[in-house]
């Protein structure tokens, strides 16, 4: 530890810290444009000089590290003075564009204008004209006149990212961004660069012009694109979602957000979102009134429960609803319609088998964390790339500081190149030896890795064969009770942004319903009556056929709600309160932020509406009077409420995960 | 007291043969001052392009909050003003606004202007909402 005196003001901070970070710590600004925390230092923008007592020159906060009785002063005349010439020489070739910049009103370099800048400009020459503005990337536009040439863009791009997709092109005062190969900027965190300029050089294509900082208000959400559930801020203008921006929650996202969460909000505000519900009338709808649609929808359950039973009752349920909507769907069918047969889907895809803790029990719970101090890193069948894109670059960020990645898996996927040996196919991991001619030649097994690891995180794919979990647990718990220290961590890739949510909710894997509708050409199929909640279904024609009755709820018009009998509209995540568990077990709430258009209603009181029209009074008013029940009934959930999971979110055992405060 | 009573009667008639300072509105109007802040006007530039670039600064600068601005970008088919952005909806309450000019003082290129149209009276809460094609200045 290491004291020293900034301002007069004294402080004691870990060895190695850059002043900037010591300064920070107290309180103190200094101004910065190149220095970003989550990035390697650059120390080119010289906005963040400060004098250092006993040397000559003003030093950069941001690559000086403080020492022992170091006395630093920002505020002194020489410092001033330097701020000013700084911004001086950066708005020598900036723009006069603050009016028609989507950055103005949240600008950096605005803000330490009016702060550290001089009054006026004493340059009256004619400045450097670049052809503006440029598609990076059908999502990011680039200014070439505004940027400042910080390189925050290129050094996440090429540290954090690992798609060193864009450089910096010529020399000197005719220095640019330029995408730096010919298939464009691809990289799926390219939005991070947006939030990342510090000046309105990199903005938003989908965002552009469509509101100034001042005129929108900013709401808390979680993004519901994946099971990573990153934590998000929604901005919202005049009822409708204008951007997303990273609320950053570091121990699930790192602060970052993956181009998937970050622009695809726009399906909310779609016109073509359906709006009232609708009875089948012929080959075409009508819209009618809640009470009108679910009385067709309990008159056509009772019907088919007298001709065929109970169990030929079935309801479908997506991964995207939040553990309240899908805790009252599954209390609906099991307690009232008296079915067996409700279940949620992946896209027709088989699901693992719940990781109930008994199951790994004794091994550490995981939490994404566990790969930022992982020695190896496993993983089986799964592609974080594609799937949970943030746990992608924590990969990455393990691997650079020297874990250890294997994979087993028969395609090649992104992280393939960072693995320490070559894949091994898919149900061998444990006994089967890498191939000897692949990186590094390594001669041993997954099981003598991980036996041999002191910490070692496995990650399993969702399409992983189920029995096959089952005897990893047995092994891994094994490993784990025979080791003094270290930890074994299993966690499950979780595609979507409530799958984990969804297994929790007593919810029976899919594939009975589904095996079921694949049955359809051979015997006789047993559910004769579907609801379907926010999931298309393939095929649905030819299962259609089967069905006496179809009711489907969800937000767009598709083929399944072309041949359904009543079709509700549903809300879409920004539109109700609820929460989602991710691939962590961290359950995180969702806030309600826009209205729905038209007369869309939450699944949870959709089915509170139909277990009222068949008699069975439920008291839910509210999504948190459904968690109340949700803690009771369910013992993974028992410690969780919506006062206790703050902002941050808390672990299905009860741990809260950060400051139970609410804004 | 008949002293007091001729002496008010000799103010009075006095009065009576001075001219008036009523001003017969509306067969005679005040005159009016170059700077005089009433009815907004959105400017055009010379060559006929719009001057405003949709920028918000006087709905950021607005007290009375009565300024709506939705912004949009030129492309090469469809011009509306020089440089990248516009003003695709501009709207004014005028019921809101309290014609204090700070709307005008704010703007960076003189698009919003008050000028001298004061005679504003309407029989519809609603029609006092000036969209774009009632502020904006014909011509091009």
């Amino acid at each position: 530890m290491v004291t020293l005196k900034i301002d007069d003001q004294e402080t004691t901070v870990a060895e190695g810290m850059p002043i900037i970070e010591a300064a920070r710590g107290l309180g103190i600004e200094i101004p910065h444009f190149c220095y970003h925390p989550k990035l390697s230092v650059s120390g080119s923008c010289k906005m963040c000089l400060v004098e250092v007592e006993g040397l000559a020159k003003l030093v950069t906060a941001c690559t000086t590290v403080v020492s022992r009785n170091m006395v630093v002063r920002t505020r002194s005349e020489k410092v001033k003075e330097a701020q000013r010439a700084v911004l001086a020489m950066l708005l020598m070739n900036h723009p006069l564009d603050c009016p028609v910049c989507d950055k103005g009103g949240e600008c950096p370099l605005q803000d330490y204008t009016y702060r550290y800048g001089p009054g006026k400009s004493e340059f009256s020459d004619e400045k450097w004209h670049f052809k503006k503005p440029v598609d990076l990337s059908p999502l990011i536009v680039l200014d070439r006149e505004r940027c400042i040439l910080c390189t925050r863009c290129v050094r996440f791009q090429e540290e954090v990212a690992v798609h060193p997709e864009i450089e910096v092109t010529e020399r000197g005062r005719g220095s640019f961004i330029e995408v730096a190969r010919p298939e464009g900027f691809t990289s799926n965190f390219s939005g991070n660069t947006i939030e990342l300029c510090p000046v309105g050089a990199l903005t938003s294509r989908p965002f552009r012009f469509k509101a100034r900082p001042w005129e929108l208000t900013r709401s808390p959400s979680v993004c519901p694109r994946c099971g990573c559930g990153c934590n998000i801020w929604l901005d919202v203008r005049e009822d409708k979602i204008m951007r997303v921006l990273a609320r950053e929650n570091s121990p699930v996202d790192g602060g970052w957000l993956c181009d998937r969460g970050r622009f695809g909000y726009r399906f909310v505000n779609h016109a073509s979102r359906l709006k009232t519900p609708l009875i089948r009338k012929g080959e075409g709808f009508i819209p009618c009134t809640w009470e009108e649609a679910i009385s067709r929808v309990i008159g056509g359950f009772k019907k088919v429960r007298e001709v065929y039973g109970s169990e030929s009752i079935g309801g479908l349920a997506s991964p995207k609803l939040t553990n309240e909507e899908l805790y009252l769907f599954q209390k609906f069918f099991q307690e009232v319609a008296g079915t067996n047969s409700s279940g949620y889907t992946l896209n027709g895809d088989l699901m693992i088998e719940s990781l109930r803790p008994a199951a790994c029990s004794g091994l550490r719970r995981f939490s994404f964390q566990d790969i930022d101090e992982a020695d190896s890193i496993f993983l089986i069948d799964g592609d974080p790339s594609k799937d949970l894109p943030i746990l992608d670059l924590r990969i990455k960020k393990a691997v650079k500081r020297g874990a250890r990645l294997f994979i087993a898996g028969s395609e090649e996927i992104e992280l393939s190149g960072f693995a320490s040996a070559s894949p091994i196919p898919v149900g061998t991991e444990l006994n089967s030896v890498p191939e000897k001619g692949g990186k590094g030649g390594f001669d041993r097994g997954f099981s003598d890795e991980i036996r041999d690891s002191k910490r070692s995180v496995i990650l399993l794919g969702c399409k992983i064969d189920p029995s096959a979990v089952e005897s990893l647990c047995t092994l891994l718990k094994e490993f784990h009770s025979n080791r003094e220290e270290g930890w074994i961590s299993l966690g499950v890739l979780m595609p979507e942004a409530n799958t984990q949510g969804a297994q929790d909710m007593l919810l029976k894997k899919g594939t009975d319903l589904f095996s079921d509708i694949q049955k359809i050409n051979l015997s006789p199929f047993l559910t004769k009556c579907l609801f379907v909640a926010r999931q298309e279904i393939p095929d649905i024609a030819n299962l259609r056929n089967h069905l006496d009755f179809l009711a489907v709820y969800d937000i767009f018009p598709s083929e399944t709600t072309r041949v359904a009998d009543v079709v509700f509209p549903a809300v879409a995540f920004s539109e109700l309160d609820g929460t989602y568990t991710n691939s962590e077990r961290r359950v995180q709430r969702l806030f309600k932020t826009t209205r729905s258009p038209g007369d869309a209603k939450p699944l949870w009181e959709v089915m509170t509406l139909m277990a009222k029209a068949t008699g069975t009074d439920w008291d839910f008013h509210s999504s948190q009077d459904v968690m109340r029940e949700i803690s009771e009934k369910i013992p993974m959930y028992r410690y969780i409420s919506y006062e206790g999971i703050g902002m941050k979110g808390s672990y299905a055992d009860g741990t809260v995960a950060g400051p139970r405060y609410y804004r | 007291m008949l002293t007091e009573l001729l002496q008010a009667l000799g103010i009075t008639g006095k009065y009576l043969f001075t001219r008036s300072v009523t001003v017969r509105y509306p067969e005679e109007r005040r005159e009016s001052y170059p700077r005089t802040r009433w009815r907004h006007k959105l400017m055009r530039h010379e060559d006929g392009l719009e001057r405003c670039i949709g920028c918000s600064l006087c709905e950021a600068a607005c007290p009375a909050r009565c300024i709506r601005v939705v912004a949009e970008e030129n492309t090469d088919e469809a011009r509306y003003s020089p440089g990248e952005r516009y003003a695709k909806e501009y709207e004014i309450n005028m019921i809101r606004c309290i014609f204090c000019g700070l709307c005008q003082e704010a703007c960076p290129v003189e698009a919003i202007v008050l000028r001298e149209d004061f005679e504003l009276a309407d029989y519809e809460r609603d029609s006092f909402r000036y969209t774009k094609d009632r502020l904006l200045e014909p011509g091009r």
